[in-house]
C-alpha cells in the first residue's frame, strides 16, 4: 500500500515539476502592454533592483529549472529520498514566490503590474510537487520500496 | 518514471557482486543485493541461503564498510570447496544472466532530463539578460516600440547600462520627493502611470550611418507617432489633480505626428545614436544629444575621444575637476567625468576642446579642499566643508557651517559671512515682493536655506576602481535638495499661484 502510494506521489511529483517548469515560462509580469515570463521579469526588474537583497533573490530564480532537472535526474538514479528532499525545498521555494506574486493580483490600472498566469500555474505545479513529494518520503523505506543505495 | 528496484530485472545496480569475490566469499550467487524478497516474477526462484550470509535477507543494506566479509569472530569463507558448477547444495542452478535494464534506463533517464533542463537554463538565462540589440537598426527599433507599449521597463533595458543606472537613481529619488509633496500617491513604480502616451506605426529606418566601431546612428525615415494624454487619478493625488486641473481631467484629443512630413521639415532624417556595449546595441539618450549638438555645429564626431583620468577618491576626483575647471582646461575636465555615463562627452568632447582653446585660466589654485561626504544613489555626494584658493598673491578660505558660509582673506577686513538667514531677508525686503508674489518668495527662501543648510557637492561615481565626476548625478542630486527644501504647502500655494494666472 505504501509503495504503490509512494509510486503515486513521485508520478504526481514530475508531473507537477514539469507544469511548474511550464508555469515559469507563462506571464507573470505586465509593463504596459507586453507580457514578461518568469526569466524575462527577473531581467527587467534586476536592473530596478541591483545590488539589493532583491536583486539576489532574482537571480537565484534561474536556478529553478536545474534543481528541478536534479530534482527528476536523481530520482532516475534511485536517490529517491534525496529527490524528495529537494523536491519539497524547491516546491515550498518556488510555490511561495509564486503565492505571493498571485496575491498581488492584476492591476490594469497600473503601468507595471503583476500577470496572474504564469504564478498561478507554477504554484499549482509547485502544490503537486510538494504532495507528491511528501508521499515519496512517506513511502516505505530503502529495500521495501524497491530503492537501494540511496540515503534513508 | 520507471521505479527500477521493484521487480525491474537489474537488482544490482552498485556492481557489488564484484567486490564479492574479492572478499573471498562465494563467487557469484547471483543473488540480488537487495535480497531475494525483491526477486523479479519470472526469474528462477532461489531460496535464501541458510549459511552464514551476512547479508541475505537484508534489504537494501548500505553495506557500510566492508560487508561481505565474515562476522568477527566468524572463520572466514572457504574458496573453491566445491566442485566447479556446484555450490554447497549440490549442482548449481543454470545461473541467470543478470540484467541491468533498470540502470541503464536510470541513467538514460537521468542524462536525457539532465541535457532538457541544461537547454531550459540556457534558455531561461538568455531571457533573462535580453538587454540590447544585435544591431543599430534592431535597438532603435526595439526602443520605439517598448515606448509604444507603455513598456517602461523595456524602455529602461534599451537604454546603456550606465545611461538606464543613471536614469533608475534619479527616478526613485524623484518618486520620493513627488510623493512627500503629495503629487502622486506612492512612490512604488509597480504604481506608475504615464501621463503620455505614445503610440507608433508603420516605423522604418534608412541604413544606419556607422561612426566608428562603438557608435552608430539609425535614421527615422518614415512612420507616425500619436501623442496622447493619460491623466489619471490612479497615479496622482486627488489634491494635485484638483490644484492642477480645477474645471476636471483634460480631454485632448491625441494628436498625430507624420515622420515622412518631419523629416521633409527638418531636412534630414530623425537620428537615433546607438552605442555598442559588450557587443550589444543600445539607443543612447547622451549620444543622441550630442550627435544633434555636433550637426547643430556643423561638426562631425572627432576620431579620438578624449581619455578618462580617474582619482583614488571621491574627493579627490572632485579636487581635480575644480582645478581643472579653474584653469579652464577643457580637456581636464572632460578626463575627470565618469567615461560609462559621460561616454558620449569624452567622444564628442575634442570639438569641445577645440572649441574653448584659448581660454583665459583664472590663476587660482585649490590648495585645499575638504569635503563631508554622503552616500547618494550610484555614487558619494561631496558636500563642500571648506577650501583654500590660492593666486596672484591672495589666499581665500571659504568655510561652510551651519547654514552660513564665511570667506576670509588674508588682509585686514577680509572677512565675509553668509547665512540662509541673511539671503531669506533679502528676498523679503520690499524690492523683490514688489515683482515676486508671497508664495514665490516663501518657496525662494525655503530652497535658499534648504541649499545653504545643507551645502553644495558634487557628486562622484566609481568605475573599475577609480573615481570620477558624475554630471549626470550631482545636477540630479542637486534637483532633489532643492525638491526636499519645498513643502507639500508650498507646492500648494504655487499651484494656487499657477491657477490664479499670476
Amino acid at each position: 500500500m505504501r509503495l504503490g502510494v509512494a509510486r503515486l506521489g513521485a508520478g504526481v511529483a514530475v508531473a507537477g515539476l514539469a507544469i511548474l517548469v511550464l508555469g515559469t515560462f507563462l506571464p507573470w509580469l505586465r509593463s504596459g502592454d507586453v507580457l514578461r515570463d518568469s526569466y524575462q521579469s527577473v531581467g527587467a526588474l534586476r536592473t530596478l533592483v541591483e545590488g539589493t537583497g532583491f536583486g539576489v533573490l532574482l537571480n537565484a530564480w534561474l536556478m529553478v529549472i536545474p534543481a528541478c532537472v536534479v530534482c527528476v535526474a536523481l530520482y532516475a538514479l534511485r536517490l529517491r529520498r534525496v529527490s524528495a528532499g529537494l523536491g519539497v525545498v524547491v516546491a515550498l521555494a518556488v510555490g511561495v514566490a509564486a503565492g505571493l506574486v498571485v496575491a498581488q493580483g492584476d492591476d490594469p490600472g497600473a503601468l507595471i503590474g503583476a500577470a496572474s498566469a504564469g504564478p498561478a500555474v507554477t504554484l499549482a505545479g509547485a502544490t503537486a510537487v510538494l504532495v507528491g513529494a511528501i508521499a515519496v518520503l512517506a513511502g516505505p523505506r530503502g529495500g521495501q520500496a524497491g530503492t537501494r543505495g540511496g540515503p534513508t | 518514471m520507471t521505479y527500477p528496484g521493484q521487480g525491474g530485472p537489474d537488482q544490482n545496480p552498485q556492481g557489488w557482486p564484484n567486490q564479492y569475490p574479492s572478499t573471498g566469499g562465494w563467487p557469484d550467487q547471483s543473488q540480488p543485493a537487495g535480497g531475494w524478497p525483491q526477486q523479479p516474477p519470472g526469474q528462477p526462484q532461489f531460496p535464501p541461503p541458510q549459511y552464514q550470509q551476512p547479508y541475505g535477507g537484508q534489504p537494501a543494506q548500505p553495506y557500510p564498510g566492508q560487508p561481505y566479509g565474515p562476522p568477527p569472530g566468524q572463520p572466514p569463507y572457504p574458496t573453491m570447496q566445491y566442485p566447479i558448477g556446484q555450490g554447497p547444495y549440490g549442482p548449481q542452478l543454470p545461473q541467470p544472466k543478470r540484467k541491468r535494464t533498470g540502470l541503464v534506463v536510470g541513467v538514460v533517464v537521468a542524462v536525457v532530463v539532465l541535457a532538457a533542463g541544461g537547454v531550459g537554463t540556457w534558455f531561461a538565462f538568455g531571457r533573462a539578460s535580453s538587454t540590447g540589440a544585435a544591431s543599430p537598426q534592431a535597438a532603435a527599433t526595439k526602443l520605439i516600440a517598448d515606448v509604444s507599449n507603455d513598456d517602461v521597463l523595456g524602455v529602461v533595458d534599451d537604454l546603456p547600462p550606465a545611461e538606464s543606472a543613471l536614469f533608475r537613481d534619479a527616478e526613485q529619488g524623484t518618486a520620493d520627493q513627488l510623493q512627500r509633496l503629495r503629487i502622486i500617491k506612492s512612490n512604488d513604480i509597480k504604481t506608475a502611470s504615464g501621463a503620455i502616451t505614445l503610440k507608433t506605426s508603420g516605423i522604418r529606418f534608412a541604413g544606419p550611418e556607422q561612426i566608428n566601431s562603438h557608435l552608430a546612428i539609425t535614421n527615422l525615415v518614415a512612420g507616425t507617432i500619436t501623442l496622447g494624454t493619460n491623466v489619471t487619478s490612479n497615479y496622482y493625488t486627488d489634491t494635485f489633480l484638483h490644484q492642477a486641473f480645477p474645471n476636471g481631467l483634460p480631454k485632448t484629443k491625441p494628436q498625430t505626428v507624420n515622420i515622412g512630413d518631419a523629416v521633409r521639415e527638418l531636412g534630414h532624417p530623425v537620428r537615433i545614436a546607438t552605442l555598442q556595449v559588450d557587443g550589444k546595441w543600445y539607443p543612447s539618450l547622451f549620444y543622441s544629444i550630442a550627435d544633434a549638438g555636433l550637426r547643430a555645429a556643423h561638426q562631425s564626431w572627432p576620431r579620438t575621444a578624449i581619455p578618462a583620468v580617474g582619482a583614488g577618491s571621491a574627493d579627490d576626483a572632485v579636487r581635480q575637476f575644480v582645478q581643472a575647471a579653474l584653469n579652464a582646461d577643457v580637456r581636464g575636465v572632460i578626463e575627470r567625468t565618469a567615461p560609462d555615463e559621460m561616454a558620449a562627452l569624452h567622444d564628442a568632447g575634442q570639438v569641445l576642446v577645440d572649441a574653448a582653446r584659448g581660454g583665459e585660466p583664472s590663476g587660482l589654485h585649490l590648495a585645499s579642499a575638504t569635503f563631508a561626504d554622503r552616500d547618494v544613489a550610484g555614487g558619494t555626494d561631496a558636500m563642500l566643508r571648506s577650501m583654500t584658493l590660492t593666486g596672484q598673491g591672495d589666499r581665500i578660505t571659504v568655510r561652510q557651517s551651519g547654514g552660513c558660509y564665511t570667506l576670509n582673506g588674508e588682509g585686514p577686513g577680509e572677512h565675509e559671512r553668509l547665512c540662509a538667514s541673511d539671503l531669506t531677508k533679502q528676498l523679503e525686503s520690499g524690492d523683490t515682493t514688489e515683482f515676486l508674489p508671497p508664495q514665490l518668495v516663501k518657496l525662494l527662501q525655503d530652497m535658499v536655506t534648504g541649499v545653504m543648510n545643507n551645502g553644495v557637492g558634487i557628486v562622484a561615481t566609481q568605475v573599475d576602481g577609480q573615481w570620477y565626476v558624475s554630471p549626470g548625478r550631482t545636477f540630479t542630486q542637486l534637483a532633489l535638495d532643492l525638491y526636499g527644501s519645498i513643502s507639500p504647502g508650498d507646492f500648494a500655494s504655487l499651484m494656487q499661484l499657477a491657477q490664479s494666472g499670476h
